[in-house]
């Protein structure tokens, strides 16, 4: 049952079906696009539709109630589609009288070549067009009209979709959606194209291309691509920086960016008037969707009942075949039996035949072995690509988390400069570069000129430039180092057994604990921060008293920078009972920048007294935000006894330090006695026993580049 | 899918071949006729052998039309919308006598060249 509607077609009143008006309109419409350049265009027009209805009549005279699907459909095949018409222009500048038009339009000649057989319209931006495949689908035509678009056999393309099915289900369900049928190449209606709307733009036309392509308005598009920067504006949620979110999540602001990057360099803009007619065409919306999957899922559903009963005939064929020969086999020699068996023979060729009839046509022969090494080879390649793609990511991102804190670290000027040609040169233009490349290399296109390639590959070495030149700056900025001398704090030490180290109380400024993005840049807005690039050390004393001794290190670009800078770095102790106040961390402001400043801590505890440090203290063995190697000067700061845990009680043997617990068990006596002990352990066994402990606090990696050194020496050569 | 190129070569050609004398034969056809209309155009060219698909031909007349080659006039008619009958011009009769000494020369060389 149709829904029939009436129409006022070129002044008659035709009765017609809902679904044949669609396709009289479609054709309508790709009559209108074909003679979209002609001269006399509505002309021609209305004539071919004065025609069509003349016919109408005619059919509604003959005693049809109204017109129908087939009726339209016979009508257009008789008028000829647009793609077959004869229409040439070539042949009018050749006749004669084309010399008394000069005005005449000559068409460039792909432009009118009859398009009887290719699927391809000429534009001015077309390739080959990706397409589901009508006629040879079996559920929606994707993997036929992908396997086309690569040139592979639809059946391998299947093949390779049901072994991923799991991974395939979603792109086959947004392809069937998103990409046209060849039943609308056919018919010639307007198809929409993804362009950039440059006389819409704002930066690059992006926003306003996809607002066109999906008719929604444009500034829902934009808003929608500056969310995520909004969240971090308003500090909610936004990416941390440490986890890495869903790629699409709307607090995760570099994907907006790199989206937005990529789609400016994939999709093109609108060139001719008709590149923007097809860019506004007929908006991809939900009914045109919802009709399309339902009608292939229809065509499906009947496929699939005829299958199935193909397999219900055969079934029975073959259970009758064998029932037969079972009574052959029980059935005496004789002529009924020959008869039988002749009858039988009768029966198997009908049956033959109609196995033969139901074997579905044998799709052309490709060469099956090759296709299937072309699709392993690009897997392989694309599992090749993948990692390396994502460890540039990693970092690409990674510096761009780090940003705020780079204003700590670099002098503006050239430094600022350098920073950001290395980021965006050096690390980004490659994944960018691979990504393209990538695409280019699966659907085939050779239009990677020379000229892009080169391109990308200077803006590389470029990159690779900018960041050598700013490792060799900031290298020399950190090429000298220096130690404060060493201070003492005076530890009163009368009846103290055991040293208790504590940090100072802390106020809410203090900690680095980021929890969040917006902590992160919060504490990295202020004119100073804290690090907590301290180092405390317990060691034996050489008499009877606790001792606390500290020093400050800095690097600089000169000796007298590195001691002023060393100088500058504030702290403070105190004491109160047997407890000891050290300070955990301390300033670093924008103006004298981090220079690897450090705070070395000695607290010499004499043999049979105790320390125990107390876990709020939360300062480490070893230096954490550390660049370069530990200066240049062999020192006794670095070594020295290190590992302690938290909330454990030491004792000071003649050994060393030990666990309070331990040297019970061992029995070993707290002797008082003064054992000569050379203090100046070795550097060896330090350096090899030294453990990173792993901190409380989230902090930046260590960032021991030790070729950094290198450049330093190399900077310090040239006497940058 | 492959052997659709060599298709494509001889199908240009033969729609080239087409392509020459369409305007010939449709000139002919209307002046036999003195007045003819597109539909009764199509139908006589099919009779003839020579498919023609009538989206083709409107946009041929139009041009020819506008050439001044032609002229039309609308006549009602009964069953259906007014129709467009179609007449040569002085000019178009002349144009047509120029096109039928072109074919029959071409017709006696082609005729020579491909006797065996």
């Amino acid at each position: 049952m149709k829904k029939v509607i009436n129409i006022n077609f070129q002044g008659t009143i035709i009765p017609i079906e809902e679904t044949a008006y669609e396709i009289l309109q479609k054709y309508s419409e790709s009559l209108r696009r074909h003679f979209a350049k002609e001269e006399g265009r509505d002309e021609i027009i209305n004539d071919i539709e004065t025609r069509i209805s003349e016919l109408f009549s005619e059919t509604l005279k003959k005693g049809a109630t109204c017109i129908t699907d087939d009726n339209v459909n016979a009508v257009i095949n008789s008028m000829g589609r647009p793609e077959d018409f004869d229409t040439d222009g070539d042949a009018y500048s050749d006749t004669s009288f084309a010399q008394q038009k000069t005005t005449e339009n000559t068409y460039p000649a792909n432009n009118t070549q009859p398009n009887n057989y290719n699927n391809t319209q000429s534009h001015t931006t077309s390739g080959k067009r990706l397409f589901r495949d009508e006629n040879h689908k079996i559920l929606g035509g994707v993997c036929s009209g992908v396997a086309n678009y690569f040139n592979i056999d639809p059946v391998i393309m299947r093949i390779v979709a049901l072994v991923f099915s799991s991974v395939v289900l979603i792109p086959y369900i947004v392809i069937w959606i998103v990409v046209p049928s060849s039943a609308t190449q056919a018919i010639g209606s307007p198809r929409k194209r993804l362009f950039r709307d440059t006389d819409n733009k704002k930066i690059a036309g992006v926003c306003a291309g996809l607002a066109q392509y999906f008719g929604v308005n444009t500034r829902l598009v934009r808003i929608l691509f500056l969310l995520p920067f909004i969240s971090i504006v308003f500090r909610m949620n936004h990416w941390s920086g440490w986890g890495f979110p869903h790629f699409l999540s709307l607090s995760f602001s570099p994907a907006a960016t790199i989206s937005y990057l990529i789609l400016w360099i994939l999709v093109p803009e609108t060139k001719t008037t008709s590149d923007k007619l097809e860019m506004k065409g007929k908006p991809v919306d939900l009914n045109s969707i919802k009709n399309t999957v339902q009608n292939d899922l229809n065509e499906f559903k009947d496929k699939a009942q005829k299958w199935g009963k193909d397999v219900s005939g055969t079934a029975k064929k073959w259970s009758k075949e064998v029932s037969n020969a079972a009574q052959n086999f029980t059935k005496k020699n004789d002529d009924s039996n020959m008869e039988n068996y002749s009858s039988n023979i009768e029966n198997d060729n009908n049956y033959n035949q109609q196995q033969l009839a139901n074997i579905p046509p044998k799709t052309e022969k490709r060469n099956g072995i090759p296709i299937i090494l072309k699709v392993l080879g690009y897997i392989i390649l694309g599992l090749i690509i993948a990692p390396i793609l994502l460890s540039l990511f990693g970092v690409g991102i990674g510096f761009m988390a780090v940003l705020p804190a780079t204003d700590f670290l670099l002098k503006s000027g050239w430094e600022t400069v350098l920073s950001w040609g290395t980021f965006f040169l050096f690390i980004w233009v490659p994944i960018i570069g691979i990504i393209l490349w990538f695409f280019r290399l699966i659907t085939g296109n050779r239009g990677g000129s020379s000229a892009i390639r080169a391109t990308f590959i200077g803006l590389w070495i470029l990159g690779w430039m900018c960041f050598f030149g700013l490792f060799s700056f900031v290298g020399h900025d950190f090429s000298h180092s220096a130690y404060t001398a060493p201070t003492t704090f005076d530890y009163k030490d009368n009846n103290v057994k055991t040293m208790v180290v504590r940090a100072f109380p802390k106020d809410e400024y203090s900690d680095w604990d980021n929890q969040d993005f917006s902590d992160f840049l919060r504490y990295f807005g202020n004119d100073s921060v804290k690090i907590p690039n301290v180092a405390l050390k317990i060691e034996q004393s050489k008499d009877d008293h606790f001792h606390v001794e500290s020093a400050a290190y800095a690097n600089g670009k000169s000796k007298e920078e590195a001691t002023e800078l060393a100088s500058k770095i504030e702290y403070k102790f105190d004491q109160k009972d047997s407890t000891l106040f050290v300070p955990a961390d301390f300033f670093i402001n924008r103006i004298d920048k981090f220079r690897n400043q450090r705070l070395y801590i000695k607290i010499f505890v004499p043999i049979g007294k105790q320390i125990i440090v107390k876990g709020d203290v939360k300062i480490h063995h070893n230096i954490d935000i550390n660049i370069g190697p530990a200066g240049m000067h062999k020192n006794n700061w670095d070594n020295g006894d290190n590992y302690w845990d938290y909330d454990i009680v030491y004792v000071m043997t003649a050994e060393g330090l030990k666990r309070l617990d331990e040297d019970k068990k061992d029995g070993t006596e707290k002797s008082n006695t003064d054992k000569e002990k050379s203090s100046n352990t070795n550097d060896d066994e330090n350096n090899s026993g030294d453990k990173k402990e792993t901190s409380n606090s989230k902090t930046v990696s260590n960032k021991t580049f030790t070729f950094y050194n290198m450049a330093a020496l190399l900077s310090n050569k040239f006497s940058l | 899918m492959y052997c659709k190129n060599q298709n494509m070569d001889i199908q240009n050609t033969q729609s080239q071949m087409r392509k020459g004398v369409l305007e010939f034969c449709i000139l002919s056809v209307i002046k036999q006729g003195g007045e003819v209309y597109p539909g009764d155009i199509a139908t006589k060219m099919k009779e003839a052998n020579l498919h023609i698909l009538e989206g083709t031909l409107y946009p041929l007349l139009t041009r020819l039309k506008n050439a001044q080659l032609l002229t039309y006039r609308w006549v009602e008619s009964v069953s259906g919308p007014p129709r467009k009958y179609f007449s040569l011009t002085e000019e178009g009769q002349l144009f047509y006598k120029e096109l039928e000494s072109t074919w029959k020369e071409m017709a006696d060389a082609v005729q020579l060249l491909t006797a065996q």
